[in-house]
């Protein structure tokens, strides 16, 4: 049994949904918003072991059978109306303790993520220290909350951005926000208020042929090329997607290998890579040099396979349902 | 008292073991004004305003069949080939150049 842990309006997972499908494999697709309305939870510990099942009013999961979790954007729990604040609070931790607690205990489960390990690793300043030990090249960073520390940092590289440390996306303004990376000028370093705010990531500013997300998927990489199409995209390809264009290439073997290590030692299986293709500098180095920026241990995929025409998905498919060999 | 130590410890949160996203569609209940340069963080001065997502009409989730399905044929929807949401360059009336979220509806998640 493969258990597929989305929200209901992703048609990334409605994808490898029907991957599953059309091999015959058997799946159960649960957000865990549906918990505790839509969803019951029925387990019983007994003789060392937890047996029971999850159950939606359409499907049943046997929690012994479960061979694979795919962890790919469950959203959290809605709770009945009518509780206080403090109910809402305690009913949220009491779910996340019994629903999470007993999933984590299902023995010889292959998660792709397993949650834990995944939010471990969305801390950019370990994934720097873990990908260079893995022998991937990482721009130099600094974080901080002193503005002396950010003049310094930017007197002492050729340019320098800023983008944040965890997700990019806010809600202010009865409004989605997002926020791209962002090439410093010297007008953002004269008015460093607001840095002492809270801790600030910057780094230093890497020229590029091209920049290129590497999805791994268990033993596959599937790399694609991010090509630039305008000033803005150039910087952030996120921000003007339509001036992109994609293109499936192959990273050297070092990089290949670096990636492998980086996932190995941060116990991930399922990682979307952003690296850098660096342009030559003035001194004639750093051309098609490769460059880490950052590793998503949920980072989307989609896009790659309607662009680039890699098999992302196919893969996705064939690492679930061959679960874990433990 | 197993994980209230870990509730609301600023490194390692109950939360962090079992990450659970916003649902996709939905705004936060709450939604404050930027508050004035100074203490505002200085990594919020360069934000793009991305409009609110809205829901699909076109297709809707089917609990039986576990994917999205058409809302006219009751077939699973195939996928389509676009990028994180498509700029919508003008709309009618006077809100001027907007995001429509679609096919990929979520940022990456990143904690």
């Amino acid at each position: 049994m493969i258990l597929v842990l989305a929200q209901e309006s992703d048609r990334t997972a409605d994808g490898v949904m029907l991957g599953l499908v059309e091999r015959g494999e058997p799946v159960v697709r649960v957000d865990l918003s549906w918990f505790p309305q839509r969803l019951t939870l029925d387990a019983e510990f007994r003789d060392g072991a937890w047996r029971g099942c999850l159950r939606t009013e359409h499907h049943e999961v046997d929690l012994a059978a479960i061979r694979s979790v795919w962890v790919r954007s469950p959203t959290s729990f809605r709770l009945p109306e009518g509780l206080t604040a403090v109910e809402a609070d305690y009913s949220r931790r009491e779910a996340k303790l019994g629903l999470g607690g007993v999933l984590f205990a299902l023995p010889g489960v292959l998660w792709v993520n397993r949650p834990d390990l995944a939010a471990r690793a969305v801390y950019k300043p370990l994934q720097y220290s873990v990908a260079a030990r893995a022998g991937l090249t990482v721009p130099p960073t600094l974080v901080t909350n002193s503005a002396l520390a950010v003049g310094r940092f930017a007197a002492s590289v050729a340019g320098v951005v800023q983008k944040p440390l965890g997700t990019n996306l806010i809600f202010e303004d009865d409004q989605y926000k997002m926020g791209y990376t962002h090439l410093v000028t010297d007008a953002d370093l004269a008015d460093l208020r607001g840095v002492h705010t809270t801790a600030h990531h910057l780094q230093e500013w890497a020229p590029k042929v091209a920049e290129c997300r590497a999805v791994v998927v268990g033993d596959d990489i599937f790399c694609v090329a991010i090509h630039a199409g305008s000033e803005q995209s150039y910087v952030d390809y996120r921000s003007d997607f339509e001036s992109t264009t994609y293109e499936e290439i192959e990273l050297p073997e070092q990089v290949l290998k670096g990636m492998r290590t980086f996932m190995a030692e941060l116990g991930l299986i399922y990682g979307a890579f952003d690296l850098v293709i660096g342009a030559p500098r003035e001194d004639g180095s750093g051309e098609n040099h490769v460059m880490f920026l950052e590793c998503n241990p949920g980072g989307q995929y989609q896009f790659l396979e309607a662009t680039a025409g890699v098999g992302i998905t196919d893969s996705l498919v064939g690492l679930l349902a061959c679960g874990s060999s433990s | 008292m197993a994980g209230v130590r870990f509730v609301d410890d600023p490194l390692a949160s109950v939360s962090e073991q079992f990450p659970l996203g916003a649902p996709g569609f939905a705004a936060p209940e709450r939604s404050d004004a930027a508050s004035a340069p100074g203490i505002r963080p200085w990594g919020l001065r360069w934000l793009t305003g991305m409009g609110m997502p809205a829901a699909p009409t076109c297709y809707r989730y089917c609990p039986i069949r576990q994917v999205s399905v058409d809302v006219v044929t009751g077939q699973p929807v195939a996928p389509v080939a676009k990028v994180a949401w498509t700029t919508v360059s003008q709309k009618d009336g006077d809100e001027g150049p907007s995001k429509d979220y679609d096919w990929e509806v979520q940022p990456d998640y990143t904690g």
